[in-house]
This record gives structure tokens, C-alpha cells and sequence, in this order.
């Protein structure tokens, strides 16, 4: 037995929550990260409205719909997932360690940093000073900055996890590999191709950034999140722990191959487009033992999906991540990438990967943490329940739209039609997105507002009665 | 089944699936040193190389550091312990609030 379990056993070991967490900074990163979101949807939504040539802010450049765009993707990935995987990991790690993050007021310091950093991409961005690297258009000079954030990060978060006891449960190991992978993915993609190669080796780098910026920062702290909430909130640890640590490894092995499938039927070696094409449905067989664990772990309890919200959310997030992986081994063959290369397709496994996986993931740990952190119960639950439909909903019209649109665009282009020809097809499904993308837009001020309206309604009930985080209410339970 | 038994089975699907694997990927090193040496424009192929084969080693390295301090040895210890702690968690806060 480990020392871990036995201080599991002793209850005179077990630190006080209060000891451990700083559920302020939780709450900041939430904040930060719901405004980053709603900015990008916003912007999303002006790229839509572009789309069919209706541009609201026409004939100003700082809001041209090209730097509008990239807005939009940096705002998502460094703005909201960034600063709700923060939040999380500052609950996370220090109740899995037993042990609190190296500092607390490096917490704080790394929290206005990195908003700073990103507040600054987004200017910078708008005023043209982006980098010419996809997902990695932050201005050249806020690199260093970024980097220096990303190593602190690493260190405040690594010393618990580092000194925690025993073998390590699988969150941890993919918060490790997250802490190490971010950091060195955003050095690869942002440095290599700006000073160190050029032409095709600069495009096979920024093919291999775009990809492990999904799977080496995204998907880690995304797991690694499941790993820790689902047990919790079924009441029963993970079917089998040994096939998570398949899946840990496989990812680790697996993926840092792939994101060539990006540059299929480009100059460079084939032996490499092919090994990236393996890797990626090798690591389908991972992500299937990942899926029947986390299906295996709720069996004979699938009625919990229904009534408990956040676990919807997570399972929501689980099945479209199936259905995106799924997509993507099947993508990545030269004959389908030959047909859907460059169409609106790849937008709709984006979306459905960045919102339907990871956002609805970050949303429904938002929705049981924030009673629990705000010790009340949400100002309107059944605003949350219209959250969910409304965001899971639009996505998956928004996804499946784009899909078949791309397919359609494909066909076209197959075809040799003009180029016109695959506009006009496209504009009654770029109609459609924009709808379902004003529907989740919708949902998420609807969330913000509940949020701030449960705020403000703990800070006035917080002297009257205060439950214990233990006994939050709703969702949770 | 006896435990000699499923040792040996473990080495064999060990082998089974190292041997491919390794003859795999020493044909597609060759690949790529022919292509350096063959074709000097090639030699940008060496780069995402380099990246994917550090990136891998630092995790051969470790998988086996992970392996000699045990951690393959009682697989669902840790899942037990997360989960108990969290139920001491839950407690405690209970406890905490009915003071």
C-alpha cells in the first residue's frame, strides 16, 4: 500500500480544503476566461455575417474580417480554454496532491500576466502585427512573454505534483505532460518556423504546432479533467485505471507525429505524410480504450447522464469527442483529404473539437463548481439546463451543417466548376451556421448572466447562511 | 490462469507487437537518412524528425523511470486513493458546515 493511500485512511492527514484551494483565483479564471469566450464568439459571429456579405463594420481595417478571424480562434484557445483550464487545475492539483500550488501569489501574478498576454495578442492582432503561423499569430514580441508565463505555470503547478506521494493518479500524469508539452509546442511553433527553418520544413513544423497545440495542450488537461470529475460525480473511481494509462501513453507516443496529416500532397516526403497519416488512426485505438473506460466507469448508472447536468456535459463532450476522432482517422486518408482538403469540413471537426469536446467540458466543471465555490445555489438552474440544450444543440447544427457543406464545396471543386458556383452553393449553409452560432451565443451570455446574478446573490446571502462546500447544492449531488 | 503462465503470454505479445514495430521504424529511419544523404533539399525532412524522436525519447525515459518506481505494479491503487480522499474532502466540508 502507498504512503498515498495511507494518508487517505488517516483522517488526521487530510488537509482542509480551505488549506489547499484559493476558490477566488478559481473564480477569476472563470470570469476571465467567459469574457475571452464571449469576445471570440463575437467575433465568430462577424466572420459569419462576412460570410454572407454582411459585414456590420465594413471599410475599417483595425476590424477587417481577417483579423476579426483570428481573434475569433486566439481568443478561444489562449483566452477561454487557457484561463478555464487554469481555474480548474488550481482546484484540481492541490486536492489530488494533497498539496497547494508552489504560491499563491505567483498564482496571482501568473492570472494578470496571462491576461495581459492575451489581451495583447488581440490588439496586436487587430492593429496587423500577427505572426504568420496558424493558431500561433501572436506577435512576435509577446513570445518571450508568453513562454515566461507558460514556464511559470509549469513550475507552480509541477512542485505538488512532483512531491506527491505514490504512484500518480492519471489526472496527474497528464497535467505533468500537459505542463511540459504546452510549453515546448508553443517554443516549436512560434520560434522554429520565425527563426530557425524556412519553406516546407517551416510548413511541417507549423503543421505538427497546429495539431499538438489541440492534442498536447488541449487534450492532456482535458482528460485530465475527466479523469477527476466523472469518478466524483458518479460516485465510483474509473472502471480501470491501468486503461487509462493506455491511453495516457498512447497519446504521449502517438500524437506527437501527426499534425503532418495537415500538409497531405505538399512537397514534403511521403514517408512522413504516411507516418502521420498511421499515427493518427493508431491513436484511434487509444482513444477507444479511453471511451470504453469512461463508458465502462458508467455502466449501470447511465441514468445519472440524464438527471445530472454536469455529467451531460461531460459525456456530450465524450461522444463528440468519439465522433470527432473518429472523423479524423477517416480524414486523414489521401483519398478523403483529396475531396475535403481546404472545404468547410475541417471547420466543422474544428468547431465540434474545440466546442463540442473541450468548451462543453470547461462549462459543465463551471456548472458544479461555481455553487460550490459561491457556496449558493445557481440564481436559475433552469437557465443552466437551456445553457446545455442551447450549446450542445447548436453545435451539433453548426458542425454537421459545415460538414456537409464541405463536402459539398468538395464535390464542386472535384467537378472543375468555377469557383463562384462553390459560393453559391455554400451560402445556404453558411446561413444555417450563422444561426446556430447566434443560438450559442445566445446560451452564453444566458450562462454569464446567471453567473453574475448567483454572484451577487452569494455576496448578500453569504452573511444570512453559509452551506458547506461539501453540501453545494444542485448538479453536484 | 498461473502467474508463470501469464508472465510468458505477456512476453510473447511483448514480442509480438515490439518486433514489427521496431523493424518498422528502423526501415523508416533508413528512409530518412537516405533522403539527407541522397538529396540535399531533403534535409528538411530532419527537422520534424528531430522533433517527434526527443519528444518520444524523453518518453521511453519516463515510461521506464515510471515502471522501476512501481507505478505498473498495483494499477488501481491510485484510482482508490483519489477517490477516497475526495469522499474525505466531501466530509470534512459537511462536518465543517454543521459547525
Amino acid at each position: 500500500m502507498t504512503s498515498a493511500t495511507n494518508s487517505s485512511i488517516d483522517g488526521q492527514q487530510c488537509p482542509r480544503h480551505e488549506d489547499l484551494v484559493e476558490d477566488r483565483l478559481v473564480l477569476w479564471y472563470f470570469v476571465a476566461a467567459l469574457t475571452f469566450m464571449t469576445i471570440s464568439m463575437l467575433a465568430g459571429i462577424l466572420m459569419g455575417l462576412q460570410l454572407l456579405r454582411h459585414n456590420p463594420l465594413p471599410a475599417i481595417e483595425v476590424l477587417s474580417p481577417g483579423r476579426w478571424r483570428m481573434v475569433h480562434t486566439n481568443a478561444i484557445a489562449y483566452g477561454f480554454l487557457a484561463n478555464a483550464f487554469l481555474g480548474i487545475m488550481h482546484w484540481v492539483i492541490p486536492r489530488l496532491t494533497l498539496r497547494p500550488v508552489l504560491s499563491n501569489p505567483l498564482s496571482y501574478l501568473i492570472f494578470f500576466a496571462w491576461q495581459a498576454v492575451v489581451l495583447a495578442t488581440a490588439v496586436g492582432i487587430l492593429f496587423g502585427q500577427a505572426q504568420g503561423v496558424e493558431w500561433g499569430e501572436t506577435p512576435v514580441w509577446i513570445d518571450p512573454f508568453a513562454l515566461l508565463g507558460l514556464l511559470l505555470v509549469a513550475i507552480n503547478f509541477g512542485a505538488p505534483i512532483i512531491n506527491a506521494p505514490g504512484p500518480l493518479y492519471v489526472t496527474l500524469w497528464y497535467y505533468l505532460a500537459a505542463l511540459v508539452w504546452t510549453f515546448l509546442t508553443y517554443a516549436m511553433g512560434n520560434l522554429l518556423p520565425e527563426y530557425f527553418v524556412c519553406g516546407s520544413s517551416a510548413g511541417a513544423v507549423g503543421g505538427l504546432f497546429i495539431h499538438d497545440l489541440v492534442g498536447l495542450f488541449v487534450t492532456p488537461l482535458g482528460w485530465g479533467m475527466m479523469y477527476y470529475f466523472v469518478p466524483i460525480l458518479l460516485k465510483r473511481p474509473m472502471w480501470s485505471h491501468g486503461l487509462s494509462l493506455v491511453g495516457f501513453w498512447g497519446l504521449a507516443f502517438f500524437y506527437p507525429l501527426q499534425g503532418i496529416h495537415h500538409f497531405l500532397y505538399t512537397p514534403i516526403p511521403m514517408f512522413l505524410q504516411y507516418g502521420a497519416v498511421l499515427s493518427t488512426i493508431a491513436l484511434e485505438f487509444v482513444v477507444l480504450t479511453v471511451i470504453v473506460n469512461f463508458v465502462g466507469t458508467l455502466y449501470g448508472t447511465g441514468d445519472l447522464v440524464l438527471r445530472n447536468l454536469p455529467l451531460r456535459y461531460f459525456y456530450t463532450g465524450i461522444l463528440f469527442y468519439f465522433l470527432t476522432c473518429l472523423q479524423c482517422a477517416l480524414q486523414v486518408t489521401l483519398t478523403f483529404q483529396a475531396l475535403i482538403h481546404f472545404t468547410d469540413w475541417v471547420v466543422g471537426h474544428a468547431h465540434m473539437v474545440m466546442f463540442g469536446v473541450f468548451s462543453l467540458w470547461q462549462l459543465g466543471v463551471m456548472t458544479y463548481l461555481v455553487p460550490r465555490i459561491l457556496k449558493t445555489e445557481w440564481y436559475n438552474p433552469k437557465w443552466c439546463e437551456w445553457h446545455y440544450w442551447a450549446s450542445s444543440g447548436g453545435l451539433l447544427v453548426m458542425a454537421s451543417d459545415l460538414i456537409l457543406g464541405g463536402l459539398f464545396q468538395g464535390w464542386s471543386w472535384a467537378a472543375l466548376q468555377p469557383w463562384d458556383a462553390s459560393i453559391h452553393l455554400s451560402i445556404p449553409f453558411w446561413s444555417v451556421r450563422l444561426v446556430a452560432g447566434l443560438v450559442m451565443f445566445a446560451a452564453q451570455i444566458l450562462f454569464v448572466v446567471n453567473f453574475y446574478l448567483t454572484w451577487r446573490k452569494s455576496t448578500r446571502s453569504f452573511s444570512v447562511t453559509v452551506p458547506a462546500t461539501g453540501a453545494a447544492p444542485a448538479f453536484g449531488q | 490462469m498461473s502467474a508463470h503462465r501469464t508472465h510468458w503470454l505477456t512476453k510473447i505479445v511483448f514480442a509480438l507487437i515490439l518486433t514489427p514495430a521496431i523493424l518498422g521504424f528502423a526501415n523508416k529511419f533508413l528512409d530518412l537518412v537516405l533522403v539527407v544523404q541522397g538529396d540535399e533539399d531533403g534535409a528538411f525532412a530532419v527537422t520534424p524528425i528531430v522533433n517527434y524522436l526527443l519528444a518520444t525519447a524523453g518518453f521511453v525515459c519516463l515510461l521506464l523511470w515510471t515502471a522501476a518506481r512501481g507505478a505498473f505494479q498495483d494499477l488501481d491503487g491510485p484510482s482508490r486513493v483519489m477517490f477516497e480522499n475526495e469522499q474525505r474532502f466531501e466530509k470534512l466540508a459537511r462536518e465543517t458546515a454543521l459547525d
